[in-house]
C-alpha cells in the first residue's frame, strides 16, 4: 500500500479533483446535497492524500520526491512527469487547505451548484497540477487550466462589475501566459538545438544546467525578461496588477478564496521553480529591477488599499501590497529571504482565504461590503467579528500568526543585499496597519446599527469550519514555524544556491 | 486504357469512384421515390448517403499508401484526408438533419451534391499534377456554389450563391492562368517536374520571373479557397447566407481542401524552395494579415455564422503560420490542428442550427440565456469555444501548442510567433463573449430548447472528441505524424 501510494500519491492528488468534476457531471442538477457532499467529499480525500506527503517528505533526503514518469506523447518530447520538493509540498498544502475551506464555505451556494463545483474541482486540478508538474508542457497545459474556469465562477456567480472584471482578469492572465509560452517553448528550442534532444523534461534540462552547461549568457538574459514579466503578471507584479483587485472584489467568496490564496502565487511559484534555475545569470542580471517594482507594490498598494471603501477592494490591494514581499524575498536569493517569501506565499495564502470567507459569509446577508454603510458589526455577528480582527492582525504581522515570521525572514533576508526596498517595505508595514485597522474600526467596531439586527452568525460547527481551519492554520504555523519553514527550505536552498553561483562567477 | 491504368485508377481513385457511384445511386433513389416507385422512410435519400459515408469511412480505415506512379498519388497523406473528407461529409449530413424542415425543394439532391462535394475534396488529397488538381477544385467548387445558393427562395442564400460564382470564378481564372504560365516554363504538369525545375533554377541562381509568377498566381488561387486575407472578402457574405449545414460544410471541408492543396504546394511543388527568404516572407506576410483581419474582424460581429466566419479566417491565420514554418512537425501540427478545428466547428454550427430554429436568423441575442434554455447545449458550445480559443485540456489547445512549438525553430517567424501569441488572446476575448451570452445574460426567447436525438449524439461525440485528444494526444499525433512524413 505505502509502496504504491509513494509512487502514485501525486497523480491521485490531481485526479481526485479531475474525477470529482465528472463524477459531478453525471449528478442531476436538482440534487444539491448529493453536490455538496461530492464537493466537500472530493475536498476531504486530498486532504489526507495530502496529509499522507507532507508526513512522508524526507527532509534528510531533500530533492524532488514521490517522482513518476510515463511517456506521453514521445515524438514530440512530452513526458506526464510529476513530483515534489520541499517548496511544492508546501503549496500543495496551501491548496488544499484552500480546496477544503472554500468547498465548505460554498456550501451556502444555491444557484447552479452544480456547475459551481464543476468549475472549483477544475480550477483545483489546474493548481495541484502546476504545483507538482515536472515537465514545461503539462507545467503550462495546468497553468491555463486554472486560468479559465475562474472567468466562469465570477462571471455568473459574481458581484460589483463582474462581466467587465473577469473579461479583464481572464485575458490579463491568458496574455501573460501567452508570453511565457513564448518563453518556455524559445527555451525547449533552444535546449534541443544545443543537445540534439529535443524535450520538455525540467529535470533533464536541470541537469543540464547545473553540469555546467546551460543557457548562453545572451539567451538567458533575453528569455528571463519573457518568463518573469509572463508569470509576474499573475503574481501579480506593479504595474501588471490591475487584473487583480477588481478580479477579487467581483469573485464569489469561495472563487476569491482560491484567486488570491493560490492562483496568485502561481506566478511566484513558476519564477521560482523555472526562472530561476534554468537561468541563474538572466536572474542575477534582473532581479534587481523585480526589487525596485516590488517597493511599488508593497507601497503603492497599499496606498491605494488605504483608499478603498469596499471591504475586498481593500483585501485586494492589500494582496498587490504583500506580493510586493513575496517578490522582493524571491529578488533577495538568500536562503532565508527567499524561504521567507515562500513561507509568506503560504501564510499570505491562507490569510487572505479567511479574509474572502469572512467577508463572503456576512456579504451573503448584508449585500453591501461599504465600510461606510457597515459598522458596529461585532455586536451582531461576535464570531464573524472576532475572526475578522485575528485576520487583521494576522495580516498585519502581529507576532504569533504565520504572516509575522514570514514577512520577518523576507525582511531580515533582503536587507542585506537590498538596504532602500527593504526600508520601504518596512514602512509598508506601517501602512498595512493603517488600512486593516481603519477597515476594522470601520466595519466591526463602533455603535451597534439597528439596520444589521437580523444578521446570523456562523453558529453550526460546519459552518464554524471552515473559518476554524484557517486561523489554526495560522497560529499553528506562527507560534511554531519550525517544520514547516525547514520544509520550504530543502527546497528553496538548491535554487538560491544555483543562483548565488551563477552570482560569483558573473563576478558581482 | 489499359489493364494497368485501370487497376491503377482503382487503387489510387477508389474511394472517389465509391463516392461517384454514391452519388448517381442517391439521384436514382430519389428519382424512384419521387415517382412513387419505392416506398419506404421519407428521408430515405439521407440514410442511404449515411451508410454509404460511413462504409466508405470504414473502407478508408483500411487503405494502404500505393507505389508512386501516374495519374494520382495514395500516400499516408492523402489516406488521412480522405478520413477527413469522409468525416466531415458524415457529418455534414448529420447537421442537415435537424436543418431538413428548411430545405425547401428537392431535398433528395441536397445529400448527392454533398457526396459530390466530398468526391472532389478526396480527389484533392490525391493530386499530383496541375491538371486533376484544377479539375478536383472545380468539382468542389461548382457543388457548393449550388449548395450554397439552395434556398432560393430567400433573397439572402441567392446572393451568397451569386457573389461566391463570382469570386470562385475569380479564383479560377487566377488559378489556370498560373497553370498555363508554370506549364509554359517547365512544359510540365506535373508536380515532381515542377519541383525538379525549381530545384535546378535555385542551383543556378533562381527561377525565372514567369515560373514565379505562376507559382504566385496559383497560390493566390488556393488563398482564395482557405480564406488568406486579402481574398478572404467573400467568407463572410457567403457563410452568412448560405443554409448552415452548407456553412459548416465549407468551413471545414472547402477548407481543409485549400489546406491540403497549399500543402501540396509548399512541399511537393515548392519543395526545399519554400525555405528559401522569398517564400518565407511571403507566407509569413499572408499569415500576419490573416490573423489580424480574422481575429480584429471577429470582435464587432453580431451574427454568428458571420462571426464563425471571421473565426475561421483566424484560424487560417494560424495554418499559413505552419505552411510559413514548412517543417516536417509543422506539416503534422497542421493535420492535427484541422481535425480539431474539425470537431468544434460541427459543434459550433449544429447549436447555431438549433437555435436558429424558430427565428431562422442565426443573431447572436439567439445564444443568449442559452444556459438556462438547455443546459446541454450551452455547454456543447462552450466547449467548441474554448476549444477554438485554445483551452486546455481541450483537442484545441494542443493543436495551437504544435504549430507554435513547431514555429520557433525557425528564428525568422519570431515576430510573427509573438503576433500570433497576441492574437490568441484576442480570440480569447471573442469566444468569450459567445460564453458570456449563454451564461451572463438573460434569453431573448424562453422557453426549453428541444434538441433531437441525433444532434444530440453527434454533439457529444464532438465535445468527448475535444476532450480526448486534448488530453490523450498521442494516437492523433502520430496519425498526423505518418501523414506529414509522406510530404516531400
Amino acid at each position: 500500500m505505502n509502496a504504491f501510494l509513494h509512487d502514485w500519491v501525486l497523480t491521485l492528488i490531481l485526479a481526485v479533483p479531475c474525477v470529482a468534476a465528472t463524477l459531478l457531471f453525471l449528478v442531476p442538477a436538482e440534487r444539491k446535497g448529493l453536490v455538496r457532499t461530492l464537493g466537500v467529499g472530493s475536498a476531504l480525500l486530498t486532504t489526507l492524500l495530502t496529509a499522507w506527503l507532507v508526513f512522508s517528505y524526507d527532509q534528510q533526503a531533500a530533492g524532488f520526491q514521490f517522482m513518476q514518469k510515463l511517456p506521453w506523447v514521445a515524438s514530440l518530447g512530452i513526458s506526464y512527469q510529476v513530483g515534489v520538493d520541499g517548496m511544492s509540498v508546501a503549496m500543495v498544502l496551501l491548496t488544499t487547505i484552500v480546496f477544503l475551506a472554500g468547498a465548505l464555505v460554498s456550501c451556502g451556494i444555491q444557484s447552479r451548484t452544480k456547475d459551481f463545483y464543476i468549475l472549483l474541482c477544475a480550477l483545483v486540478a489546474g493548481v495541484f497540477g502546476v504545483f507538482v508538474s515536472l515537465d514545461l508542457f503539462f507545467f503550462y497545459f495546468f497553468y491555463e487550466l486554472a486560468v479559465v474556469p475562474m472567468y466562469l465562477l465570477i462571471g455568473y456567480w459574481g458581484s460589483t462589475n463582474r462581466e467587465y472584471a473577469t473579461m479583464k482578469l481572464t485575458l490579463y492572465l491568458t496574455a501573460g501566459a501567452v508570453v511565457a509560452l513564448v518563453g518556455l517553448l524559445l527555451m525547449y528550442f533552444t535546449y534541443g538545438h544545443a543537445t540534439g534532444h529535443y524535450t520538455f523534461d525540467y529535470l533533464e534540462m536541470k541537469r543540464w544546467v547545473d553540469g555546467g552547461a546551460g543557457f548562453s549568457r545572451a539567451t538567458q538574459l533575453s528569455l528571463f525578461p519573457l518568463l518573469l514579466v509572463g508569470f509576474a503578471t499573475i503574481a501579480p507584479m506593479w504595474p501588471l496588477h490591475s487584473w487583480s483587485p477588481g478580479g477579487h472584489a467581483a469573485a464569489p467568496a469561495a472563487a476569491s478564496m482560491m484567486h488570491a490564496g493560490v492562483l496568485m502565487k502561481l506566478g511566484s511559484y513558476a519564477i521560482l521553480r523555472i526562472a530561476l534555475p534554468l537561468m541563474p545569470q538572466g536572474a542575477v542580471h534582473w532581479l534587481p529591477w523585480v526589487a525596485v517594482l516590488c517597493c511599488f507594490n508593497i507601497i503603492y498598494g497599499g496606498y491605494v488599499a488605504m483608499n478603498q471603501r469596499d471591504m475586498k477592494f481593500v483585501i485586494g490591494y492589500s494582496s498587490s501590497s504583500h506580493m510586493g514581499y513575496v517578490l522582493l524575498g524571491i529578488a533577495s536569493v538568500t536562503v532565508l529571504g527567499t524561504s521567507g517569501a515562500v513561507f509568506l506565499m503560504f501564510a499570505h495564502g491562507i490569510m487572505t482565504a479567511l479574509a474572502f470567507a469572512l467577508i463572503g459569509y456576512f456579504y451573503d446577508q448584508t449585500h453591501t461590503r461599504m465600510l461606510d454603510d457597515l459598522g458596529g458589526l461585532m455586536q451582531q455577528v461576535p464570531f464573524v467579528g472576532v475572526l475578522f480582527v485575528m485576520m487583521a492582525m494576522a495580516s498585519l504581522g502581529l507576532p504569533g500568526f504565520a504572516n509575522f515570521a514570514s514577512e520577518m525572514m523576507v525582511i531580515v533576508g533582503s536587507w542585506e543585499r537590498y538596504p532602500i526596498p527593504t526600508i520601504l517595505a518596512l514602512f509598508g508595514l506601517v501602512i498595512g496597519a493603517t488600512y486593516l485597522l481603519r477597515t476594522v474600526k470601520a466595519a466591526f467596531l463602533g455603535p451597534k446599527n439597528p439596520r444589521w439586527d437580523g444578521l446570523r452568525d456562523a453558529k453550526t460547527p460546519l459552518e464554524r469550519s471552515p473559518f476554524v481551519l484557517l486561523v489554526g492554520v495560522l497560529l499553528v504555523c506562527g507560534i511554531y514555524p519550525a517544520p514547516i519553514v525547514s520544509l520550504i527550505e530543502t527546497g528553496v536552498a538548491p535554487i538560491v544556491h544555483t543562483v548565488q553561483a551563477a552570482q560569483a562567477a558573473m563576478g558581482g | 486504357m489499359g489493364d494497368a491504368t485501370t487497376s491503377r485508377l482503382l487503387e489510387v481513385f477508389g474511394t472517389e469512384i465509391g463516392l461517384g457511384a454514391l452519388a448517381v445511386l442517391l439521384i436514382v433513389v430519389d428519382l424512384l421515390k419521387g415517382k412513387g416507385r419505392l416506398t419506404g422512410p421519407a428521408d430515405a435519400v439521407r440514410l442511404t448517403a449515411f451508410v454509404g459515408l460511413i462504409a466508405l469511412l470504414v473502407h478508408a480505415f483500411t487503405l494502404h499508401p500505393a507505389a508512386p506512379g501516374a495519374l494520382g498519388t495514395l500516400d499516408a497523406f492523402s489516406i488521412y484526408w480522405k478520413r477527413f473528407f469522409l468525416l466531415t461529409a458524415t457529418a455534414v449530413l448529420a447537421l442537415s438533419g435537424p436543418y431538413e424542415a428548411r430545405l425547401p425543394a428537392g431535398r433528395g439532391e441536397f445529400p448527392a451534391l454533398v457526396v459530390f462535394t466530398t468526391m472532389g475534396m478526396c480527389l484533392l488529397a490525391s493530386v499530383s499534377d496541375f491538371v486533376t488538381l484544377f479539375v478536383g477544385l472545380e468539382v468542389v467548387t461548382v457543388t457548393t456554389f449550388l449548395l450554397a445558393a439552395w434556398r432560393s427562395a430567400l433573397p439572402r442564400s441567392i446572393e451568397a450563391g451569386i457573389k461566391f460564382v463570382i469570386i470562385g470564378a475569380l479564383a479560377a481564372a487566377f488559378m489556370v492562368y498560373g497553370i498555363a504560365w508554370i506549364y509554359g516554363a517547365t512544359g510540365s504538369f506535373d508536380f515532381a517536374v515542377v519541383r525538379d525545375a525549381l530545384a535546378r533554377a535555385d542551383a543556378a541562381g533562381g527561377p525565372s520571373g514567369a515560373l514565379k509568377f505562376g507559382l504566385l498566381l496559383v497560390l493566390v488561387g488556393l488563398g482564395f479557397k482557405i480564406g488568406a486575407v486579402p481574398f478572404h472578402v467573400w467568407i463572410p457574405d457567403v457563410y452568412q447566407g448560405s443554409p448552415t449545414p452548407v456553412t459548416a460544410f465549407l468551413s471545414v471541408g472547402s477548407k481543409a481542401a485549400g489546406v491540403v492543396l497549399l500543402m501540396r504546394f509548399c512541399w511537393d511543388v515548392l519543395g526545399a524552395t519554400a525555405q528559401g527568404h522569398e517564400w518565407l516572407l511571403l507566407l509569413a506576410g499572408l499569415s500576419a494579415l490573416t490573423l489580424l483581419m480574422g481575429n480584429l474582424g471577429a470582435i464587432p460581429q453580431t451574427d454568428l455564422k458571420r462571426f464563425l466566419g471571421y473565426s475561421g479566417i483566424a484560424h487560417a491565420g494560424f495554418l499559413i503560420m505552419a505552411l510559413a514554418t514548412h517543417t516536417q512537425d509543422s506539416a503534422g501540427a497542421i493535420l492535427f490542428y484541422l481535425l480539431t478545428y474539425l470537431f468544434a466547428n460541427i459543434a459550433a454550427f449544429l447549436v447555431v442550427i438549433v437555435v436558429s430554429r424558430t427565428a431562422d436568423n442565426a443573431h447572436m441575442d439567439r445564444v443568449n440565456g442559452l444556459a438556462e434554455r438547455s443546459p446541454f447545449l450551452a455547454f456543447m458550445l462552450t466547449v467548441s469555444m474554448l476549444s477554438l480559443a485554445g483551452v486546455p485540456p481541450l483537442a484545441g489547445f494542443f493543436a495551437k501548442w504544435m504549430v507554435l512549438r513547431a514555429a520557433v525553430a525557425v528564428p525568422e517567424l519570431l515576430p510573427l510567433v509573438i503576433l500570433s501569441a497576441v492574437m490568441i488572446v484576442v480570440s480569447l476575448y471573442y469566444y468569450l463573449c459567445i460564453i458570456k451570452r449563454m451564461y451572463m445574460r438573460e434569453p431573448i426567447d424562453a422557453g426549453v430548447l428541444e434538441v433531437p436525438g441525433g444532434a444530440r449524439l453527434v454533439l457529444l461525440g464532438c465535445a468527448v472528441a475535444s476532450v480526448l485528444f486534448g488530453i490523450w494526444q498521442a494516437p492523433l499525433v502520430e496519425a498526423a505524424r505518418v501523414g506529414a512524413a509522406a510530404l516531400h
